[in-house]
């Protein structure tokens, strides 16, 4: 399966004060999980997702919804 | 629900939108003399033609003979007089343009005898004919025509007519009985088919069988025409007596069973129905001597043509004109949609199985009673019972529901009561959009009536019902019961319809009135504070309830509103948009369906639902609540068209309202909780908020807690700082800035994955 990339951002985690890197996480809904490439923070984890994804993502969510 | 599909398939069968007009029914020959009406009142003669050439072996004859039937049965008989459908017939081969030839099928060995030239000796020629077999036409005169011969209306034309048979082989001037016996026939050909007139030979008509036409013992025997009798002795029921002979034959010759499956042959009876209430009368226009109409008069007279069809689902409603379908369409489709194995094909009709607005208006306009809703709600119930309903679908109305049950509910005796007599029960929706009016209510409730009021919110578990989740409204169920058991099982003033409706049918024991009924006998003083003239709306959820209709009309004329009907109203009342969870699972539609509804009158509207009233608001439409007629309208709704309901401020309405009821009627005090942190929203950014069903709660929970914990990212080419939170089956994603020690949202966005973060 190819793996969605979302663009780099230039962005921080302000919790661990580092700047976030492209890193491997997964997506689930509805019993599949999905591989993608997301800004994420190497300490902590936490990921961004910017509003341009969500749009991708809604589609995704609906062609499940109707599995 | 996999027993009840059986049901369902049957339930679709008895949609009568599929059934043929009346006209073509009676038509022995079933000529589909709607498209016919279409076609010539466009003027397009030619391809009235086409149509009639295709269905009908010579139509030139026809067209002038013919008894019409269908004139009989056409439905404008009702209103003026029936459509001239013979004389459009010889319009359209008047001026349809030349005859069309029709393919034939590959030559057969098989050869017939047909013993008669009349109309049903003819037919049964010309269809044998055309399917590629070879006939002898047996004639006893020394020309072919029977008694088409003698008449003058096709005297100029019979010639011509007769081309459709030239390769036939034509034997004049053989009487047969006399000249050949039918036996030396039935020897001679692999069929026989008798078409003479009554009385002759010694065939009787009960030797053949009623339908088929098929000898009962001698297999390859048949008849058709004036000898059976009856209706059979008129030229339209001859010739297609001599068409169904022949397709008997055809079916001996290819060893299939001579009578099945052969329904739709023959006249039959159609169940269509066809609303004509608002049909006006149109005079048909007088035909010219020799029986025929110009070209104009031709077109005006096929546009009287009622074009019967029944739609009267679709017709009232906007989900089904949205999706293009009618109820008897729409139910396979629901039953293929949950009957598909997971990962055996997509569920095409999830969104309009969601959609749909249970408002049950197709079932109250149905002639049969097909009520889709009464088929979408088992299906959404029967989706979530085996997991193929995403539980993000109706999450936000469920988490409303939650809300007003687990964190809003009150349940009180009035103060100085041990117990209630009676109790207000407010349901969810009026608190939050008509708070002063709840407050006013139970104040004058409380000081009207004896016995003590108690006062009763909470939800009666509709949103639950209309997702499908019957657990769960059970359990909302059980809260209020609860709740009711332990005021002293007051009677229940209700004041909301669509609670009066679910706690009528599933709490049958608790004894309910209506809120208009109540205030209608004990009006408070300075009632009726705005008089004038109202269009009153019926909530659909009084569809079934006269007793609702009725005392709202009459609150409203005790409040001195001059009452008018809307076009639909009582049980033929259409839904605002909020039925069935139409609003928050398909906004578009839902604006299309309050959009259908106030623009049905100019007069503001009165109505006995918060609901109802608030989408009409957001529709630019004014509509006040009966409570306001009664106690004063609420603060002013600021909605321009189409803005969207305000859930955020719903709530916080909810949560001052509660806060205010226990201050003024019980002395307690609550505080406001502290969120910790204010956010300041645009209006834009509220208006998205709503859309995307993300509460303040939301934003303000989230931003407070990134605030605390530090928690946050930082955008560096725009400087907003991100935040994400996970509730339900949603996650919030929230950009915003600080200024000057103010949290200020700069946008906001969910989706319904789950991000699984890893470290």
């Amino acid at each position: 399966m190819e793996v969605v990339k979302t663009e780099p951002v230039d962005i921080r985690c302000e919790l661990d004060d580092v700047d976030m890197v492209q890193k491997p996480v997964e997506v689930r809904y509805l019993g599949h999980t999905f591989p993608v490439e997301l800004m994420s923070c190497p300490v902590c984890g936490q990921v961004y997702i910017p509003e341009s994804l969500r749009n991708k993502m809604r589609e995704v969510e609906e062609t499940l919804e109707n599995k | 629900m996999e027993k009840d599909f059986q049901k369902l398939n049957n339930l679709a069968k008895t949609c009568v939108q599929s059934e043929a007009p009346h006209c073509v029914a009676a038509c022995p020959m079933h000529v589909d003399i709607k498209a016919l009406c279409r076609a010539v009142a466009t003027g397009d003669f030619t391809a009235g033609r086409r149509l009639l050439e295709k269905t009908l072996p010579f139509a030139g004859l026809i067209c002038r003979v013919c008894e019409a039937p269908c004139t009989g049965r056409c439905l404008r008989n009702t209103l003026d007089s029936s459509v001239q459908v013979r004389a459009l017939e010889r319009a359209c081969m008047d001026r349809g343009g030349a005859p069309q030839t029709t393919g034939e099928w590959p030559e057969k060995q098989e050869r017939v005898a047909v013993v008669g030239s009349g109309p049903a000796g003819l037919y049964a020629a010309a269809t044998l004919l055309q399917k590629g077999y070879s006939v002898a036409l047996f004639e006893s005169a020394d020309a072919l025509g029977g008694s088409l011969r003698g008449d003058d209306r096709v005297r100029d034309v019979l010639a011509g007519e007769l081309q459709a048979i030239a390769t036939a082989q034509t034997m004049c001037n053989i009487v047969v009985g006399q000249d050949v016996s039918v036996d030396d026939l039935l020897g001679q050909f692999d069929a026989v088919c008798l078409c003479w007139g009554r009385g002759q030979g010694a065939e009787k008509p009960e030797d053949f069988d009623a339908f088929t036409f098929q000898h009962k013992e001698k297999k390859n025997l048949f008849c058709a025409g004036c000898m059976l009798g009856g209706n059979y002795t008129q030229a339209i029921y001859a010739a297609e007596s001599g068409q169904r002979a022949a397709r008997s034959i055809e079916r001996v010759f290819q060893k299939v069973s001579v009578s099945a499956a052969r329904t739709g042959e023959g006249v039959y009876d159609s169940k269509l129905y066809t609303n004509l209430a608002e049909e006006p009368s149109v005079q048909p226009l007088p035909l010219a001597d020799d029986g025929t109409f110009s070209a104009g008069d031709a077109q005006s007279e096929a546009a009287r043509c009622l074009q019967c069809q029944c739609l009267e689902c679709t017709k009232n409603c906007t989900y089904l004109q949205h999706y293009k379908q009618y109820s008897g369409s729409a139910i396979r489709p629901i039953i293929k949609n949950i009957n598909i194995m997971t990962g055996w094909g997509t569920r095409d009709a999830n969104n309009f199985i969601y959609d749909c607005a249970l408002c049950g208006l197709c079932g109250s306009c149905c002639p049969v009673d097909i009520d889709l809703g009464g088929v979408n709600l088992p299906a959404r119930e029967f989706m979530w019972e085996t997991h193929i309903l995403p539980p993000a679908v109706h999450a936000f109305p469920l988490r409303d529901m939650e809300y007003s049950v687990d964190d809003m509910r009150l349940a009180r005796n009035q103060q100085g009561f041990e117990q209630s007599r009676y109790a207000l029960f407010t349901g969810c929706q009026l608190p939050a959009s008509m708070p002063a009016s709840v407050e006013k209510l139970y104040a004058h409730l409380a000081q009207s009536l004896d016995g003590g009021v108690g006062l009763l919110t909470g939800c009666c578990g509709a949103p639950a019902i209309w997702a499908g989740r019957e657990e769960q409204a059970a359990a909302v169920r059980g809260t209020l019961r609860a709740d009711w058991e332990a005021l002293g099982r007051p009677e229940l003033i209700v004041a909301c319809p669509g609670c009066y409706k679910v706690l009528n049918e599933t709490l049958p024991d608790i004894p309910l009135r209506f809120v208009a009924e109540v205030l209608a006998g004990h009006l408070p003083a300075g009632a009726g504070v705005a008089p004038g003239q109202y269009a009153y709306h019926d909530p659909c959820t009084s569809r079934h309830y006269a007793g609702l209709q009725q005392s709202g009309r009459q609150l409203a004329a005790a409040c001195g509103a001059q009452v008018a009907e809307l076009p639909q109203h009582r049980e033929h009342t259409v839904c605002c948009g909020y039925g069935g969870l139409q609003y928050h699972v398909n906004q578009p539609l839902a604006r299309k369906t309050t959009g259908a509804r106030i623009s049905q009158s100019p007069l503001p509207y009165v109505t006995s639902c918060s609901n109802c009233r608030d989408f009409f608001a957001t529709g630019g439409k004014t509509c006040l609540h009966l409570l306001e007629l009664v106690f004063g309208a609420e603060e002013s709704k600021g909605s321009s068209p189409f803005a969207e309901i305000d859930f955020s401020k719903r709530r916080a309405q909810r949560r001052a309202l509660n806060r205010r009821l226990l201050k003024a009627f019980w002395g307690e005090t609550v505080r406001e909780e502290d969120a910790g942190v204010t956010v300041i929203i645009s209006d834009a950014l509220r208006e998205k908020l709503n859309r995307q069903h993300i509460l303040e709660d939301d934003v303000v929970n989230t931003l407070q807690k990134a605030e605390a914990s530090g928690r946050r990212m930082l955008e560096k080419a725009t400087g907003h700082h991100v935040a994400y939170h996970r509730e339900g089956y949603v996650t919030f994603w929230f950009e915003y800035t600080l200024e000057a020690g103010r949290v200020v949202l700069q946008n906001a966005y969910s989706h319904r994955m789950q991000i699984v973060e890893k470290v």
